[in-house]
């Protein structure tokens, strides 16, 4: 008896189920399915479960699954590998992420990409907080091939900030020569075909941001008369587009003077051309009111 | 002896054993603790000094599906590393790595999909889905950022873009869109190197909003504004010049913003293309008025010749 008594405190009990009908307190670690549990709470999936471990609402629905396929689910059964349900219309917020407070020049990140599984080639997303109206960001980063492949993207791409005035979306890619042109707008058939709508756009022209400063003077208002009045404007349509005519210029047929890289020629190049024109043609008029001819 | 083990048998489920195991299912019908002899939930597990894991779920074969760390990092197909929530997975074979189903299908936003905030859930920036239903109009995706006029733990409420299919209201498929305070620019593009040093690649359409119903003041331009412009045009001293930063040799055309009369000047040192553009044309009606005046004179003195 003696023994049977041993066995029983010692070995398992072998109960075809059972049932705790008050609370149960388990002071070592717990195995469900396993008996050498690799955590303090260990549920091993069972074939033929849906779930390996599952937290339940009074009404059974998943408050917290992890299905057998390892997905995560958060008040769903998951098709992704964590999935958050919830309904905005009534509040719900699917996800928070409370990084740490990053200032300006933080160098961690709220939210990372990886590669197929790993941690390789990360994109990112980093949040700037701050009380002033100037230093509160969203900042979304690209991997670059100049970083290891472990390491997460350092080159900003877009920035979402408010600045002492306002808000501002800033497009800010590679450093000049990596790319030539920064931002496209496409219209969904024509790469580069679409359209910016606008009150105003201007290059920046302080004399404060500038070197290497020359006047361009009547020289160079003579070869942009020239230039002008040799323009072969067109009607056209993108190759794929349909609807209006578009009128413009060939890219081929354009001076150097207007021609842009990416195939593109640049409104503000032209209209430059066109000033400098207009400015010979005034001095040309000048003189014809004044009787005399170039 | 016999007492002793009917007890011994009837206490075994709540026993303390060194190891306790139930081959069979286990079911508890109140509170749960692991680790703990005073569970605060229906399951509460409590780390030990010793543990490298709170919580693991397995697979069949004893892989680790979900591990929940000492540190609170929960890791989903791999091992925790750094970030709170890690997720592994291959979207080439078509897994999705996270999934947020709290999208908004009204236009009259609650609440958002995602939300980054600080440390306590204060100042939180946040990125709201819309879906309307149909397959185009009204589906966006709207970024917001917070600012010290939101409530310290309130959702930022400081639209700035839009990543949008068209509606009647806005067709742009990227809509930069401030909604309240003014911004004294609302894009810029830069490059690498120089601040709004960026290019723009898009159609010859370059669209200004000019629709009447826009706009209040409207006032006509005549001869003098021509005349005006005429000398503004003169007296445009174009250079070439390169943006500091950019490397020597760089040869870019334009204006300087200090010697460019105020009538072209834009926000943030720039020089507005679309008041170049108009100041042209205004200046091209006065050298065409003026052509006009010729032609009558020429036509006058050949007609004196002619007599």
């Amino acid at each position: 008896m003696k023994k049977l008594l041993a066995l029983l405190l010692l070995a398992a009990p072998a109960s075809a189920q059972t049932v705790f009908d008050s609370e149960a307190w388990v002071v070592g670690k717990t195995g469900v399915g396993t008996s050498s549990p690799g955590a303090r709470f260990e549920a091993k999936a069972v074939s033929g479960s849906v779930a390996a471990f599952q937290v339940s609402g009074v009404d059974l629905s998943p408050a917290l699954r992890v299905g057998v396929d390892g997905t995560l689910g958060i008040s769903t059964a998951a098709a992704a590998r964590a999935v958050v349900s919830g309904a905005g219309d009534a509040g719900d917020l699917a996800l928070e992420l409370r990084g740490p407070e990053l200032q300006s020049g933080a160098s961690s990140y709220q939210m990372t990409f990886g590669y197929s599984g790993g941690t390789s080639y990360r994109h990112a997303v980093q949040s700037g907080h701050g009380v002033a109206p100037s230093s509160t960001s969203l900042t979304f980063l690209v991997w670059t091939p100049d970083l290891s492949s472990s390491q997460v993207a350092r080159r900003k791409v877009l920035e979402l900030l408010t600045h002492s005035t306002g808000v501002t979306a800033h497009v800010m890619p590679p450093p000049s020569g990596e790319f030539s042109v920064q931002l496209v707008v496409s219209n969904g058939s024509t790469l580069g075909g679409g359209t910016i709508h606008a009150a105003g756009e201007g290059p920046v022209s302080s004399a404060l941001r500038k070197a290497d400063i020359v006047h361009l003077e009547e020289a160079a208002e003579l070869q942009a008369y020239d230039e002008v009045g040799a323009l072969r404007h067109v009607s056209y349509r993108y190759k794929g587009a349909k609807g209006r005519l578009l009128r413009g210029l060939l890219y081929e047929e354009a001076p150097a003077s207007v021609q842009y890289p990416g195939g593109a020629v640049s409104v503000d190049r032209r209209l430059l051309n066109a000033e400098l024109a207009a400015k010979e043609l005034l001095r040309r008029l000048d003189a014809l009111e004044a009787g005399g001819s170039r | 002896m016999r007492r002793f083990l009917a007890v011994a048998l009837l206490a075994l489920p709540c026993g303390a054993w060194a190891q306790t195991r139930a081959s069979g299912d286990l079911t508890v019908t109140g509170a749960m603790g692991a680790g703990t002899t005073v569970p605060r939930a229906a399951l509460e597990i409590r780390l030990q000094a010793s543990d490298a894991y709170a919580l693991k779920a397995s697979s069949a074969d004893g892989t680790a599906m979900f591990l929940l760390d000492r540190s609170a990092k929960a890791g989903l197909g791999l091992t925790p590393t750094g970030a709170r929530l890690d997720a592994s997975g291959q979207a080439d074979s078509a897994e999705v790595g996270l999934e947020l189903r709290a999208g908004n299908s009204t236009s009259s936003v609650t609440s958002a999909q995602a939300a980054f905030g600080d440390m306590s859930g204060a100042r939180r920036h946040n990125i709201r889905s819309r879906a309307t239903g149909e397959q185009r109009a009204g589906n966006a995706l709207d970024f917001y950022l917070w600012t010290s006029s939101d409530a310290v733990y309130a959702l930022g409420s400081e639209a700035v873009m839009s990543l949008q299919l068209g509606t009647a209201a806005a067709m742009a498929g990227w809509h930069v869109d401030p909604s309240t305070e003014p911004a004294t620019v609302e894009l810029v593009v830069s490059s690498g190197a120089v601040y709004a040093g960026g290019v723009i690649l898009r159609s010859g359409t370059s669209a200004h909003s000019c629709f009447a119903a826009l706009k209040d003041d409207v006032r006509r331009f005549g001869d003098a504004e021509r005349a005006q412009a005429a000398a503004e045009l003169r007296g445009l001293r174009p250079a070439s010049f390169r943006y500091k930063g950019e490397p020597e040799g760089t040869k870019r055309v334009g204006f300087i913003y200090e010697e460019v009369p105020e009538s072209l000047r834009g926000p943030g040192g720039s020089v507005s293309v679309n008041a170049r553009l108009m100041n042209l044309e205004l200046a091209l009606q006065a050298a065409q008025s003026r052509i006009t005046t010729l032609q009558a004179e020429v036509e006058r003195r050949e007609k004196g010749r002619a007599r």
